[in-house]
């Protein structure tokens, strides 16, 4: 091992028995972190009611989509709904004079 | 501020049982999380710390998001494993957004660096406990001018005594990487080093 090898490991060893103090908490983190952690509280109870109201308007025009093709269908052309509106005016027509 | 002192939370507090209240927005539960966690998040920024960055700061961000992904904490891991991961994560990003890793000249350092420096080069002994805190701080200059990575594994394994395995479950990296990253690293520092001595010798 080179001089400076072992010159580094020994500044190495002596550096590792410094362990880092923390110390005590910082005036006013804590309050800060609390403050922001309700603060994203809030912002999340705000995402789930967006999440559930554009969940709501989707389903809601799903239905209103159904619903409207389901008409459609019973009232499209050739159905049996327009076969008998053609049939009353055709009456109505023949019996007026 | 550095000592030697053991900082790491203590073991009577129930870790589940808070977290679970947190998660239900009890306020008094994420007060005692954060106290709980505070010593092992700070110690860990501190060894960690970019140099354009202010230790409250990273901590308030490391806090921010620990609270933000704690649903995502199963509890596969211990919560300490958990939250070194995040916190090393966050230097680490810090780290590599600051690009400039200036040199290190044997002007920058302080009369006690220079002595321990002499004095690790000039005998083979041990140095005097008392030249330990230069010696801490000369390292962290000295892995400062390194990669953040690089910086960060021999962190971890030289200053914080962490073996191959702890490393890999707080880094995410497999034990390979791990292996060459730190020798690479040790090198580099390595060299370093002795661009410092030989710069000591020449003035």
């Amino acid at each position: 091992m080179k001089p400076n090898d072992e010159g580094l490991q020994r500044l190495l060893k002596a550096a590792s028995k410094v362990i880092p103090e923390a110390a005590n908490i910082p005036l006013g983190l804590e309050t800060r972190v609390l403050a922001q952690w309700r603060a994203a509280g809030t912002d999340e109870d705000s995402v789930s009611l967006f999440a559930f109201l554009r969940r709501a308007t989707v389903g809601a025009g799903l239905v209103l989509v159904l619903s409207a093709a389901w008409s459609l269908a019973r009232t499209g052309p050739g159905s049996a709904g327009d076969e008998a509106a053609l049939l009353n005016y055709d009456i109505q027509t023949g019996l007026t004079p | 501020m550095i000592a030697p002192v053991s900082d790491m939370p203590e073991p009577s507090f129930d870790v589940a049982a808070c977290v679970q209240r947190v998660r239900r927005r009890d306020e008094d539960a994420a007060r005692a999380l954060f106290q709980h966690l505070y010593p092992l998040v700070a110690r860990l920024v501190r060894s960690h710390l970019p140099r354009r960055t202010s230790q409250e700061d990273l901590v308030q961000t490391v806090f921010m998001k620990l609270f933000a992904k704690l649903d995502g904490f199963s509890g596969a891991v211990p919560l300490e494993h958990w939250v070194s991961r995040i916190t090393i994560n966050t230097c680490l990003n810090q780290l590599a957004a600051e690009k400039a890793r200036p040199e290190l000249r044997w002007a920058d350092l302080s009369e006690e660096q220079a002595q321990a420096l002499e004095a690790v080069t000039a005998t083979p002994e041990e140095l005097d406990p008392s030249q330990n805190l230069a010696a801490r701080e000369l390292v962290e200059k000295l892995l400062a001018q390194l990669a953040p990575a690089d910086r960060l594994v021999l962190t971890l394994l030289h200053l914080e005594g962490r073996s191959v395995e702890e490393v890999r479950q707080i880094t995410g990296w497999n034990v390979p990487v791990i292996k060459v990253r730190a020798f690479r690293a040790r090198r580099k520092l390595r060299k370093c080093f002795e661009k410092l001595t030989e710069e000591r010798a020449g003035s």
